[in-house]
């Protein structure tokens, strides 16, 4: 072969190099330089340079997003005449409306986008037209045409605020631009520096004189809480009868030279949903000032009152308020409350202004103004130079400002030189060298302060990425409380955990050599727990037990005797002692988890503020924990085991004395459940929305309910079951990338409920059996997902092996078979800790279903089978398994020896004492 | 100007790289940063998108590639630039995994090690464009000759696809295809014309 490449290939390479270089060259150009292969070139070429086009297309503004073609230049009665303005969700074009012969805007929704929601997109529109108020865009209709949806409003004579504001910052030269728009928000911006007639003259202002910078100026900085002013009062306005905004921000915020504002968009971003606004490719814009509880899903009033104070800030501030972050840096950003003090930006920003814009932006919505009325009501106090209402809460900003330091950049600097670290750590650190040059190119200014940010935050990123919070749905994800993670497992490797491990030890590290630095050693205590997370899921028990208690020494040392009464730092606590609970239930201590569950019971009710939604909702998820530790299967199942070891009970009274004591043990879990499931209804009802989490608490509330009460109170468990498998099917649907639900749904309806003796039927048996093998079905589709996450495993055989047992009309030898197989790979998983539960509990069902055989009277049917089953089972295992197998073999024996096998009885019973040597002394019984 | 072919520069950091500089690795990496977030881009399941930024999975495959720079040494012929693709070509594949768990593609058989990427899908390519319109009028100019080429280039088969996508968009070279493809350089060479031809033909049957 040899090495030659073809000649047309060559030169196409030589033809878009150059092309590529700017060089400006044509397919004739190389057709005449080299007529020999002149034909390909004009044939080939072209299609060359048409796919260096298309690659040019799409990577010259792969940022930017743009909704799709051109629609008509009619829409029924509207006739398109210039496009004003386009944002994430559509494009407005002015137009006429022929029939009235009026001028309007119209907004354009790209075809398709709306799919089969349409209807609600018109639905809200409906809504927002029925809102009258001088500061929010008229809107006279909807329609839809040709595919495009739109609504056609009135044609407001402003340009919206994100352009004004770029001239106001400068980034747009007061000069540039001849379009009338440019125009007009060059003469808007100009509007701003102008005091209210009545006010010239005032102290503060230059007599008549416009003064020509807007820092500094107090004129402008009235002007901006006069429009806030304008904005309060639409919002209220549109509060009051029940419209969310739900998306203010600059750009949907006209403004007209009279210094009015007008609000548009209401509602709309509702009718498009998130992943519409994902596809738009305007995340970004759109979550710069969304409320972090919008982020999870959760709108309200005062999610729209966070929105405006951020649009207030960056004017006051003159850039937008997280400015400069990506996506994932961006929201993590507005989960953690890292804005900068207003006046840290700007020294000159009035004080009250200031704090009036941070109590509207505060994280935890209660810190918020409670209704937009408050908030101008307490800007217009400002304009009257009156007290204000709002108090500075700058200690919750103070937590974040460590990473504006020098100081901890040399101390960056000092841990990467002293390079002591493990290869994940250095990797993480040469990426943060790297970034830091790619950001050097971008932007030079605040380079020490910033550059420590971007990489601490690239770090916090890595480890996001690593542990898992899904950024799929950051709706749902509660990274306060680590939400989606302690309760979704995520697809995670036991290396992921050891890099995560590793990273978390860099944390500490970092940390140490800031002692003072309260907050990055609080972020290091809870980075130590979310590795416990993790190790938890993935059934690493051990691992995830010492993450945990490093993570509750940590928080030790950060308060005294390990609590706080702050809420959010309480909850941060109660997470890692509510971890190790966990963990320590999976391993079966169940009076130490029981401790722990108390100890974060205990703090979280002593949390003095503010006892938030988070707080409550983890009050319930503790109160749930404890239940569970009363009753829940392991619990119960081990007690189970201790009466196998020690023998049924001696005597009827000996007997009543346990029977009382597990009733006594479920009336404390049911005690438990019920005081969950009262927060979690409580919680919803004072609230608008329902959040997912609440609901899902609220089900597992119900879950563990219905189990434990059972037996006294039938009725009530099954409506509590019924109303838990709906709350459940709905999130399942509703959320069905999010694990977590689906999950507890399998778990849910892996245990239908017993039906009372008299009332078996047909019916309640198949009933019974199509809910198990739905659950069956979901842990199957979890396991295929995550294949190491031991308890989607796990469920999927007890679901498996529940199915076998599930009908009486089933033919039992194949239920034996079945329970055969799962039995099988359960015990090649049974050195694990997950895994021993396992066989624990099939080796448990299997005796009950051998004990059903033997009451129905097959007795020929068991002995075969149980026999073949004997022989197939291991016999060197040790430990509990090995005692209740030699259980299964004793009982095996009993049953051989009524069938008058007495030497299949005597070879079951050496089985079982080969592998409980201290059967023997029990003997028969 | 530093164009991919230039391999120059990537030689002389792959030979420090190997003899322990970790600066090299982060250079390296930062030189080829816009082609192979360009390669992200192109090849994310569509249904990543906002769910995962192509910079999210450059930081996860550079710490990957920090982790493995040891193998770089084992690979002496292993061109610098495709050692990092091979890196961010896995990590997107893991990260197609751990979001979409079975339902993220797998690689064709056909295709092979060295590609190690999820293949382009016309999804991906269609997404990658539509992105790209700026503003109403540019779009309906190009909308019907890029939806064109568009349709052409999903009619074609897999690997004629991929290999105009790595020339084109990935702006890989001749030499760079065929250690991907496991071609020879004048196999690379001949595919490419051959990828290029009948393009042109699954786009010309409709004007002739």
């Amino acid at each position: 072969m040899t090495d030659e490449r073809n000649p047309v290939e060559l030169l196409a390479d030589e033809f878009v190099t150059r092309q590529r270089r700017g060089e400006s060259v044509t397919v004739d150009e190389y057709a005449r330089a080299h007529p020999h292969l002149a034909a390909e070139i004009r044939a080939l070429f072209p299609t060359v340079a048409a796919l260096e086009g298309l690659k040019r297309d799409a990577s010259s503004a792969a940022e930017r997003a743009a909704p799709g073609p051109a629609p008509p230049p009619r829409l029924g009665d509207l006739r398109l005449i210039d496009e004003i303005g386009r944002g994430g969700m559509g494009v407005v074009y002015e137009a006429v409306q022929e029939s009235l012969d009026r001028t309007v805007a119209v907004k354009v929704l790209p075809r398709g986008r709306l799919g089969t929601r349409g209807e609600r997109f018109r639905r809200e529109a409906q809504t927002a037209s029925r809102l009258h108020h001088t500061n929010i865009v008229p809107i006279f209709g909807t329609g839809s045409h040709d595919g495009y949806e739109y609504y056609v409003m009135q044609r407001i004579r402003g340009v919206g605020l994100d352009q004004v504001m770029a001239v106001v910052r400068g980034d747009v030269d007061a000069t540039d631009g001849h379009e009338p728009r440019d125009r007009l928000a060059r003469e808007v911006a100009r509007s701003l520096l102008t005091p209210e007639p009545a006010e010239f003259g005032r102290e503060g202002s230059p007599r008549g004189q416009t003064q020509r910078s807007y820092r500094g100026n107090p004129i402008y900085y009235r002007n901006v809480a006069r429009l806030g002013v304008q904005v309060a009062d639409a919002l209220e306005h549109a509060h009051l009868q029940g419209t969310l905004h739900r998306d203010i921000k600059p750009s949907n915020l006209l403004l007209d030279t009279h210094r009015t504002i007008w609000v548009t968009d209401f509602g709309l971003a509702k009718a498009l949903e998130h992943e519409d606004l994902t596809r738009s490719g305007d995340i970004v814009g759109t979550l710069r000032y969304m409320a972090p509880e919008q982020t999870r899903g959760a709108c309200e009033t005062r999610s729209d009152i966070y929105a405006l104070g951020l649009t207030l800030y960056e004017m006051v501030a003159l850039q937008p308020a997280f400015a400069g972050y990506g996506k994932s840096q961006l929201l993590q950003k507005i989960l953690s409350g890292g804005l900068p003090p207003l006046r840290s930006i700007d020294d000159a920003a009035p004080i009250d202004l200031a704090t009036i814009i941070a109590k509207a932006c505060a994280t935890e919505p209660t810190d918020r103004y409670a209704a937009a009325a408050e908030l101008g009501a307490d800007l217009q106090r400002f304009l009257d130079g009156r007290p204000i209402k709002a108090r500075p809460v700058s200690a919750v900003w103070t937590v974040w400002r460590w990473c504006q330091r020098n100081r901890a950049t040399a101390a960056l600097a000092a841990c990467a030189v002293g390079a002591a670290l493990t290869a994940g750590i250095s990797g993480w650190i040469g990426y943060g060298i790297t970034s830091r040059a790619l950001d050097g190119e971008r932007a030079a200014k605040d380079r020490a302060a910033g550059n420590l940010e971007l990489s601490l935050q690239a770090f916090a990123d890595v480890f996001d990425q690593l542990s898992g919070p899904d950024l799929a749905l950051p709706h749902l994800e509660d990274p306060e409380t680590g939400e989606l993670t302690a309760l979704g497992p995520v697809s995670v490797a036991p290396e992921d955990a050891e890099l995560l491990g590793h990273i978390s030890q860099f944390y500490e590290r970092f940390a140490e050599r800031n002692a003072e630095d309260v907050s990055l050693r609080w972020e290091a205590a809870k980075a130590r727990r979310r590795v416990g997370d993790i190790e938890r899921r993935l059934g690493r028990y051990p691992e995830a037990r010492s993450a945990y208690e490093r993570a509750i020494e940590l928080y030790r040392g950060l308060a005294p005797d390990g609590a706080d009464t702050i809420g959010d730092r309480a909850v941060d606590i109660a997470l890692a002692y509510n971890g190790l609970g966990k963990t320590l239930r999976d391993e079966r201590e169940r009076q130490a988890a029981e401790t722990a569950h108390e100890h974060a019971l205990d703090i979280l009710q002593n949390v003095e503020s503010p006892r938030s939604t988070t707080v409550a909702l983890e009050t319930a998820r503790t109160l749930n924990s404890l239940g569970a530790c009363e009753w829940s299967p392991r619990a119960h199942y081990g007690r189970r085991g201790g009466r196998w070891r020690r023998g049924e009970a001696r005597t009827p009274a000996e007997a009543d004395q346990r029977r009382m004591a597990g009733h006594q043990s479920l009336r404390d879990a049911a005690k438990h459940h019920r005081a969950a499931l009262a927060i979690v209804t409580d919680l919803q009802d004072n609230s608008t929305e329902r959040h997912p989490q609440m609901r899902f608490v609220e089900a597992r509330s119900r879950r563990f309910l219905s189990w434990v009460t059972a037996r006294e109170h039938a009725e009530a468990a099954a409506e509590h079951d019924r109303t838990a498998v709906a709350l459940l099917e709905g999130l399942a649907a509703e959320f069905p990338d999010v694990d977590a639900y689906r999950f507890e749904l399998a778990e849910t309806l892996r245990h239908p409920r017993r039906q009372p003796r008299g009332e078996r039927s047909r019916e309640t048996d198949e009933a019974r059996r199509q809910r198990v093998a739905r659950a069956l079905e979901l842990f199957r589709d979890l396991e295929e997902k995550h294949p190491n996450i031991p308890s989607y495993r796990a469920g999927r055989l007890r679901a498996q092996f529940e199915s076998t047992t599930q009908t009486s009309e089933a033919p039992r030898a194949q239920a034996l078979t079945a329970m055969r197989d799962v039995l099988h790979e359960q015990l090649e998983w049974a050195g694990t800790p997950t895994g021993h539960q396992q066989v624990r509990q099939s080796v448990w069902m299997l005796r009950r279903f051998v004990g059903r055989l033997q009451r129905t009277g097959r007795h020929d049917l068991l002995a075969a089978e149980t026999t073949l089953l004997a022989a197939e089972l291991p016999t060197d295992v040790r430990g509990e398994i090995a005692r209740l197998l030699s259980s299964f073999h004793q009982s095996h024996a009993r049953e051989l020896e009524k069938g008058g096998d007495e030497a299949g009885a005597l070879a079951a019973r050496e089985r079982a004492e080969a592998l409980d040597p201290t059967h023997r002394s029990r003997g028969r019984d | 100007m530093d164009t991919p072919s230039d391999s120059h520069n990537d030689v002389e950091l792959a030979t420090r790289l190997r003899t322990g500089d970790d600066e090299a690795l982060a250079q390296l990496f930062s030189r080829h940063r816009e082609r192979l977030r360009h390669m992200v881009r192109l090849r994310c399941d569509p249904r990543l998108t906002g769910r995962v930024d192509p910079d999210d999975i450059l930081q996860e495959a550079w710490l990957a590639a920090h982790t493995r720079r040891g193998q770089l040494a084992e690979q002496p012929d292993l061109p610098p630039f495709l050692w990092l693709r091979l890196i961010v070509g896995q990590t997107l594949i893991d990260t197609h995994r751990r979001h979409l768990g079975t339902r993220a593609r797998t690689a064709a058989r056909e295709v092979p090690l060295l590609l190690a990427a999820p293949m382009v899908s016309s999804e991906c390519l269609a997404r990658h464009l539509s992105a790209s319109q700026t503003s109403p009028s540019q779009a309906a100019m190009r909308g019907e000759a890029s939806e064109e080429l568009l349709a052409a280039i999903n009619g074609l088969a897999p690997i004629d696809r991929e290999v105009l996508m790595l020339r084109h968009f990935e702006e890989l070279t001749n030499d760079e295809v065929a250690e991907v493809l496991e071609l020879s350089r004048t196999a690379a060479s001949n595919r490419y014309v051959r990828a290029v031809t009948r393009l042109r033909h699954a786009m010309g049957t409709e004007d002739e």
